[in-house]
Parts: structure tokens; sequence; C-alpha cells
């Protein structure tokens, strides 16, 4: 961004907004004819994945010798068409509403059709449901440490409410391992850093898991999967995410990006 | 964009640490109002006062460096590829 800024002339900023209208991608076709093709991805995958599409060097020079080569047929900066492609996509598909945590937008309420689809098929659901948060994670781009933590108790407020869901229609020992899951989230989601909520959710995994040595007795996770509710082992690739990108300790990004 | 496009070149001819990381603060902010403190890009861009040096080189160059010249903007915290 810094070099379309010092030289509009000649550098665009790179966006998936922008390559998807170069590409023709579903739902943002109609302005650049003959579409252009990327080597890395397909049209189909640029809206797949939008801001967590990989921009490496490569990507971005071939997009910017693109835009190079439109500027110069129309007459115009290269910054110019890169304004014109955004503001075209925008005009096709809008910004969604914004608020954080982006859990609590994204992740939708349960209910009884979400609780029948994850009987059925709970993995698919499930990493479905947590693809499209990653997205809209990506989307939003890179979170204090203070927006962390609300994504993290988000994740476990939810979960939460699934154990003690679950425990509502139990009895006996069950009902009161419940209890005890719940009491163990509940003391996760007062935590005040995310690096301490990462451990508690290590532990709490532990007190689930039949093959750690914390286990409580009570193979929660599997029970609940066959009732239909999620588990947190559901959301581990939120846990791989936030590793990728922020550092453990700091919670800074591990690489800014533009 | 348009202030800091025309902020930019100032910047770059100042070669000014404070200045430029003020810019480049604004720079991240623009691309992610929602989620961007300002105060801690610019402190962690002040911090590196000789990557910025050299990112402020990369633009006057980049008719002889073409796209290397990213690589310089690169080493300032928050810019990596």
């Amino acid at each position: 961004m810094v070099l379309r800024l010092v030289c509009p002339a000649s550098f665009g900023i790179v966006d998936w907004r922008n390559l998807a209208v170069l590409c023709g991608s579903p739902g943002f076709d109609g302005l650049v004819a003959p579409t252009v093709s990327f080597s890395q991805f397909s049209r189909e995958e640029v809206v797949a994945a939008r801001g967590q599409l990989p921009f490496t060097m490569d990507v971005y020079r071939e997009y910017n010798g693109t835009l190079r080569s439109l500027a110069r047929d129309c007459g115009v900066r290269v910054a110019d068409v890169d304004l014109v492609l955004w503001t075209y996509s925008i005009d096709r598909q809008p910004f969604a509403p914004f608020s954080l945590p982006v859990f609590d937008s994204t992740v939708p309420a349960l209910g009884e059709r979400e609780r029948d689809a994850l009987r059925r098929d709970h993995q698919s659901v499930a990493a479905q449901l947590v693809r499209e948060y990653l997205v809209r994670l990506g989307d939003v781009g890179f979170l204090s440490k203070n927006q962390i933590l609300a994504e993290l108790r988000s994740v476990f407020g939810l979960i939460r409410d699934e154990c003690a869901g679950f425990g509502n229609h139990k009895r006996g020992k069950v009902k009161d391992r419940v209890r005890l899951v719940v009491a163990a989230l509940d003391e996760a989601i007062s935590s005040e850093s995310p690096e301490r909520l990462l451990g508690q959710w290590n532990r709490w995994q532990g007190m689930v898991d039949p093959t750690a040595s914390s286990w409580i007795g009570i193979s929660l996770p599997t029970d609940m999967i066959l009732e239909g509710y999620l588990v947190l082992e559901d959301f581990i690739p939120v846990k791989e995410y936030l590793g990728a990108h922020y550092d453990a300790s700091s919670f800074d990004p591990r690489c800014g990006r533009e | 964009m348009q202030e800091l496009e025309r902020r930019a070149p100032e910047v770059v001819a100042r070669r000014d640490v404070d200045a430029a990381a003020s810019f480049l603060s604004d720079v991240v902010y623009l691309k992610r109002p929602h989620t961007t403190h300002r105060a801690s890009v610019r402190e962690a861009v002040v911090s590196h006062p000789a990557e910025v040096l050299g990112a402020l080189d990369a633009p006057e160059r980049v008719g002889e460096l073409g796209y290397a010249a990213m690589d310089a903007l690169a080493q300032v915290p928050w810019f990596c590829a």
C-alpha cells in the first residue's frame, strides 16, 4: 500500500476483491473482459478464500502487471484502475455489517434445525461453521490482544452453553460432571489474558480426553456430539489460526499485513 | 486515501522516523480501521528506526529496484509481506 501511495502511477493495492473482479469470480463478473487467469488460484478459490488468500510476491507481481497493462490501455494511473476494481466489487457485494467479537456475528444461535444437521453429520456441519468464522476473522485483519481475548471468550461461552444445555437433560453423576466442566469453562471465560485462556483450553481438553492423566472420567465430547451439540474440539482450527498468526506470548501479529 | 497520497512524497523526502511512523500507522489504520490501534502500530514502527529509514530509501530507488522495493518496506513491523 505504501508504494501505491508514493508511486500511484505504477503500483496498486492487492486485495481479494480486486482479484475477484479481474478473474470474473462468481458475483464479481461483468467489468473486465476478457477475464484474467491467475496461475496460483481459480476464480472460485478467490471468493472462497477471500481475506485468507495468500498474497505472495509472485501473486502481486502478476496482479500489478495486469493493472499496469489496463492502465496503459485506458491512459490512467495504476492506482485509478485499482480504485475502479475495488469500487465495482463493493457495488456488487457490499461489506457485511461489522461488529466485534466476530464470533458473535458469524456463528448462529443453534436451533433445532442446526442440532438436527449436527446429529446427522457433525463433522461437516461443525467444520463449515468454523471455516466461515475463520474466513470472517481473516477479513477483519489482525486483532489486538484484547480483541483476541474477546473472540476466545465468545468461543468458550458458546461451548459453555452447549455443555450446560447437554447437562440439562442428564441426571446423577453425568450431571455432576457436566457441572464440573461448565465451572471450568466459566473460570476460563473470566481469564484476563488470551494466553491464560488458551492454557485453560489445553487443561479442559485433558479433563475430557480419556487418554490424558487429568481425565475426569467422562467421555463428554462423544456424548455431546451424538446428541447434536458442538464441542471445543470442533474449534481447534481457531487455536491453530491464532498460533499461525500471532506470537504465542505477546499476541502481536506474527507478520503485519498491509 | 487522498490525504495520505498527498503526504507520501513529503514523508519520503523528509526522512524523519517520527513523521514516517505516524504516516505508516495511518496507512495501517486506513486498511483496517476496525481492528487497528494506531498508537500501538506507531510505537512498533518507531522502535525500528533503521528499518524505517531503509523503507524511506526504497521508493526513491523504485525505478532501479522494481518490485524489490517492497522487500525494504517488508522489514518494517506491520508491513511484512
